[in-house]
């Protein structure tokens, strides 16, 4: 199997404009992410992860380093525009994300319409998408203010794949979630990923989540990869600082 | 097993419950139909009067509240109760098209500074710093000496004047959202600046906006009754409030009535605003009121 | 002891009742701890702020709320009130950064709060305020005293936030989720000095949780609450093991203790919201386990001695 990695991240650093200190934000990250892959970012606030996010997500630039996609190097706006209508970006407080004043239909719909996809078109992609997501028809009419949080980021998620995004990044996705929600949010992924191939790439402070979910898990801290944990081989770490955000678990 | 829905689970925080909330209160529509009243009564008014306002009748002046005249006439005979009328029928045109141009300009470059951000953002806020330096009346004056004095001139007057204080507000408000997921998205979506501000920011500032309206229609209607007692007001004979308190309150010691009905008629109409963008404003606020003691 | 006895709370909102609480019983010795676990929108905030006292104008509002040496708190007159919540209440909020003013320092709102709930002078809460800090894990108390609150980490604000509630020895204190916004090993450093104070000052201590990993680890009893009523206390080691109310056993499989495999649980249908006017049991939507009468009356209380759980599967009431 010699794939050639969707995404190769070789030599990043990054540090904000204007920002004070020698410290980079980002500090060498090494990194190749392979289509279909389920990528979980662990680390503490302050680690760097929304800044490697936000990077993935093309918005914003390395400052030193090679980002390719699909083997070539982003250059230029046009570049980076295209590049970013294949991402989609999961938000962690799904209230925030969502226009109170549209309707559950009209909020998936949104992308589609900016887009100028023809109107049956989207009715039956945004349908399909919503029933793939778990949300009631009875609900497709509603506010946001009537849905439960994990319905509403279960409606952020129908948005997000009405593109069909090649790499889904989702930040937190459960923090803001009941815990008798998440498993649903999970195992929703869990068939995006194996039915539309979308990569995922998913941020998250529980080490639990991560393991359920992702083949591998990057551990950040103070912008610098510690290490690149294998899940398919047991859920072991051998970095001392991995070590102690997993023992966390069980106290 | 099919999981039917939670029964009886709608919250009471949706935003159509609020719009359907202030519609049904009753102060609200108390006020409501008194404004619609007087729309109605000073524009009717050319029906069914029998005097028309601007008919002298020298032998008549300076009378009293009389069967004939049920609020007396002024000092040239005119009947009082239809210059009044007329004249609420001038200032509720003026308050109307001034507001407009009020919460459309404010919102126009509220949203445009708010949204942009960088130079365009800096150079609509210098603006609009600059414009509330200036006293308002000094630029209204200003206005109406260099366009001539009439109805139309005072509310582009008054209007170029209004926009101020809202444009501050909605650049707030606009400010504020700009960083909200679901603008940040749209934006990653490609949406265009027309597209994000009429179908996201325009919904979100609405609360905001139509209390800025609501205070504004007796702003202007106070601006203009100012002009007027200054005498840069609407051109004899027409009259609006303003002018006819103005007259008023020349004879106000000898014949009271000609100063004190347009006054009231004025105070009830403020008051009546007043009210309304209180109560709506203060039905927004409560939106999400929780069970503990201060919310 | 801490006693909660039959607390019911209903609103009228336009000409419907809602009951939003309904007959929560539990009871809390000196030096124990009992997590109050629940989703969102289940209640247990709600019954601290009963508990606290903060919810006396209600009309609606019965039962009893008994603390050591204390009437009624749910019967105090406002006097009382102001008085209970200095001396013997104290209360962790979730987010941290929510008990400190952004526009003053550190060191003097500590030791204004510290003056009036230990009624001393400024200047001796100062130096509460400094041995104070240095006990909660504060290694140059003058140091953080001069600080401005944005200057310092979620946990640092947590801690003075726990600073400020322990100060008066209460009885009794209440931690709303105090650690949901703090970062992953900063949750059980908080949760340590949390329990260390305890240790050494004695009171009750309520903790709020969504986490049942958390209640498991540092609590004595647990009460799972949902849709406004307890449906299950029981002590951490006989919930975690062998949880009876089916909601109980459900959250205990979602949740990772038992989740070292791969499979992914939850439970369908969402958390019913606090104002529904079901008559039956309110888990009926979700419960793997219903039977036709718990959609029409609501499961009786029982006590099984070693807990007490809600459900129609536990000791029939058949009252006709």
């Amino acid at each position: 199997m010699n794939k050639a990695p969707l995404l190769s991240i070789s030599n990043l650093s990054f540090h904000y404009p204007g920002a004070r200190g020698n410290r980079n934000t980002l500090e060498r990250i090494e990194l190749e992410i392979f289509e279909g892959d389920r990528i979980g970012m662990l680390g503490e606030s302050g680690s760097g992860k929304t800044t490697l996010s936000l990077i993935l997500a093309g918005l914003e630039r390395p400052s030193t380093g090679l980002f390719l996609f699909n083997g070539k190097r982003l250059l230029g706006r046009k570049a980076y525009r295209d590049y970013r209508k294949k991402i989609q970006y999961l938000f962690q407080d799904p209230m925030e994300a969502v226009n109170r004043y549209r309707k559950v239909f009209e909020i998936v719909s949104e992308p589609l319409t900016y887009r100028k996809t023809k109107k049956e078109a989207i009715v039956s992609i945004v349908s399909e998408l919503l029933k793939t997501v778990g949300i009631d028809p009875l609900r497709w009419h509603d506010y946001p203010d009537q849905l439960s949080l994990g319905q509403i980021q279960r409606v952020c998620l129908a948005r997000a794949m009405t593109t069909n995004p090649k790499i889904l990044i989702c930040d937190e996705p459960f923090s803001a979630l009941d815990v008798s929600n998440c498993g649903k949010m999970k195992e929703i992924l869990l068939q995006l990923n194996a039915n539309h191939g979308v990569t995922l790439f998913i941020i998250s402070h529980e080490p639990k989540s991560l393991f359920k979910l992702c083949q591998k898990i990057l551990v950040l801290h103070k912008g610098k990869i510690i290490e690149l944990i294998d899940t398919t081989r047991g859920q072991h770490a051998q970095h001392e600082y991995s070590r102690k955000l997993l023992e966390i678990n069980t106290t | 097993m099919p999981f039917p829905l939670t029964p009886g689970a709608a919250t009471e925080m949706d935003p159509d419950m609020v719009y359907s909330r202030i519609v049904q209160n009753r102060f609200v529509l108390a006020c409501l139909l008194l404004i619609l009243l007087y729309v109605l009564i000073s524009f009717g008014g050319k029906f069914y009067l029998p005097y028309h306002p601007n008919v002298q009748n020298l032998y008549e002046a300076n009378t009293g509240p009389s069967c004939n005249h049920w609020l007396g006439t002024d000092y040239l005979g005119r009947d009082l109760l239809a210059r009044i009328l007329a004249g609420l029928r001038i200032s509720l045109v003026i308050a109307f098209f001034a507001t407009l141009i009020n919460i459309t300009a404010g919102f126009l470059v509220g949203s445009i500074a708010g949204l942009s951000g960088g130079i365009a953002d800096r150079f609509l806020t210098g603006l609009i710093d600059l414009f509330w330096c200036i006293p308002p009346f000094l630029v209204v004056v200003m206005l109406t000496v260099v366009l001539e004095p009439g109805v139309k001139n005072i509310f582009i007057a008054l209007g170029m004047v209004l926009w101020v204080p809202t444009a501050r507000i909605i650049r707030g408000e606009v400010y504020q959202l700009r960083n909200a997921p679901f603008i940040r998205l749209a934006r990653m979506h490609g949406a265009g600046y027309t597209r994000i501000v009429f179908m996201h920011i325009l919904p979100n500032c609405f609360p905001v906006l139509l209390t800025t309206a609501i205070f504004s229609v007796p702003d202007a209607v106070l601006a203009e009754a100012f002009l007027s007692i200054v005498g840069l007001g609407v051109t004899a004979p027409e009259a609006s409030l303003g002018v006819l308190i103005s007259d008023g309150l020349q004879s106000f010691r000898v014949y009271p009535w000609q100063w004190f009905f347009p006054v009231l008629t004025l105070t009830i109409f403020v008051l009546c605003f007043n009210l309304l963008g209180d109560i709506i404003h203060r039905l927004f606020r409560d939106r999400s009121k929780g069970i503990l003691e201060n919310d | 002891m801490i006693k909660v006895e039959g607390l019911t709370i209903s609103i009228k909102k336009k000409a419907q009742t809602y009951a939003l609480l309904r007959d929560v019983n539990f009871s809390l010795e000196q030096g124990q701890t009992l997590s109050l676990v629940g989703e969102s929108g289940s209640g247990k905030s709600l019954i601290t702020y009963a508990v606290l006292g903060m919810l006396n104008h209600l009309e609606g509002l019965e039962g009893v709320v008994g603390l050591p040496g204390q009437k009624n708190v749910l019967r105090l007159s406002s006097k009382e009130l102001r008085r209970f919540r200095r001396e013997q209440i104290g209360y962790i909020p979730q987010n941290p950064r929510e008990c400190l003013t952004p526009t003053l320092k550190v060191g003097s709102q500590l030791t204004e709060v510290i003056a009036v709930k230990t009624d001393r002078s400024v200047r001796a809460g100062r130096l509460i305020a400094r041995d104070l800090l240095q006990s909660l894990g504060f290694p140059d108390p003058e140091k953080v005293l001069k600080m401005y609150p944005h200057q310092l980490s979620g946990g640092m604000c947590q801690r003075v936030a726990i600073a400020m509630a322990v100060v008066s020895r209460p009885a009794l204190v209440v931690a709303d989720e105090p650690t949901s916004s703090l970062d992953l090993l900063i949750k059980q450093e908080i949760i340590k000095v949390i329990k260390s104070v305890q240790t050494e000052q004695g009171f009750a201590l309520i903790l709020v949780t969504h986490d049942l990993d958390l209640a498991f680890n540092c609590s004595n009893k647990i009460a799972v609450v949902y849709g406004g009523r307890l449906v299950e206390t029981g002590t951490a080691h006989n919930l975690s093991n062998k949880p009876r109310h089916p909601y109980t056993r459900s959250l205990v499989r979602c949740s990772s203790r038992t989740g070292a495999d791969k499979s992914i649980h939850y439970i369908p249908g969402e958390p019913v919201s606090i104002y529904t006017r079901f008559k039956g049991c309110r888990y009926f939507n979700r419960c793997l386990s219903r039977l036709e009468i718990c959609e029409t009356r609501e499961p009786a209380w029982v006590n099984l001695g070693d807990g007490q759980v809600a459900c129609w599967h536990y000791g029939r009431d058949e009252s006709t």
